[in-house]
């Protein structure tokens, strides 16, 4: 099988369509799991109570925000570095799924922030920095809707991507770089985690649902991409030839 | 199996409202792409795609 026939938009629209099912549906099956292992199994917290509830929501929000940002980046590079029209498609439609999961992460914090900290907003190191992860999304999607002239708009989403990049590691290490209020990382990927099972494995399953949820909403995304800017080539074409 | 307090010791208003949020911000984004993807149907040119 030749699988870069798949890079060509018009042959991977409907691929994209044949894959969205089987994402789609275990992410709302996965988000029905977890919400039940959140709320019915897993107990409160000894020192939060029940308001720690809210990190089932607020932990995959912000690592789907960070990690589609990275994907978005890895994509607008490809496209700028070899033209690839389906790579800056693809950044183009993670771009608003990672922007929605950022500030879903704000908003979420916030919630958790007011009844744990006693504020719905500080300006520490990690929320300050997941604030830029917003702002720098919000950058990237108005740069390519100003601009019509979809490869010039692919090339400046590029470097902005790019250059946005740096800011994801600024938001990992924050916690440890700087005094914030923010708690230390729940998971490692060397050593035991710091919450116990029903806990982690709800926060697992979120994080799985959401991961699910954005490749199938990436996924709707591009088709509609594909779709606008092949007819908008088509006509262009209609109309200089 | 715990049944959860509803009021979520005093909590309800924050975890509740959090969820919330993420229900809106997600049918949002669905009903959004949902019209994106009727618009885009509309005026697909026949014989493509």
């Amino acid at each position: 099988m030749n699988l870069y026939k798949y890079a060509s938009p018009s042959n991977f629209y409907p691929l994209a369509g044949k894959l969205i099912p089987w994402f789609a549906t275990p992410a709302a099956i996965l988000f029905g799991v977890g919400l039940f292992v959140g709320f019915f199994i897993a107990p409160p917290d000894f020192q939060q109570g029940d308001a720690y509830r809210i990190m089932f929501i607020h932990v995959p929000a912000a690592w789907l925000g960070m990690f589609l940002y990275v994907l978005m980046a890895f994509y607008a590079a490809i496209g700028w570095a070899f033209n690839a029209r389906l790579a800056s498609m693809m950044a183009s439609s993670i771009s608003i799924t990672g922007a929605m999961f950022t500030f879903l992460s704000l908003v979420t914090g916030a919630f958790w922030g007011k009844p744990t900290w006693g504020t719905w907003w500080v300006w520490d190191a990690r929320m300050t920095s997941t604030l830029i992860l917003m702002f720098l999304y919000i950058g990237f999607i108005s740069l390519q809707s100003s601009i019509d002239d979809p490869r010039r708009a692919d090339r400046a989403g590029a470097v902005l991507a790019l250059v946005g990049v740096i800011n994801v590691p600024i938001i990992y290490f924050s916690v440890q770089w700087w005094n914030t209020l923010h708690q230390g990382a729940t998971l490692r990927l060397l050593g035991k985690p710091s919450i116990s099972g029903s806990m982690l494995w709800s926060m697992l399953i979120m994080l799985a649902a959401c991961w699910l949820y954005s490749v199938a909403v990436v996924l709707i995304r591009v088709r509609c991409i594909i779709l606008e800017r092949e007819q908008n080539a088509a006509r262009f074409a209609e109309v200089t030839i | 199996m715990n049944w959860p307090d509803l009021s979520m010791g005093g909590y309800g208003f924050y975890v509740w409202g959090a969820y919330l949020f993420s229900l809106f911000a997600i049918v949002w984004e669905l009903v959004s792409l949902s019209y994106r993807k009727k618009a885009k149907r509309r005026k697909r040119l026949p014989g493509k795609f």
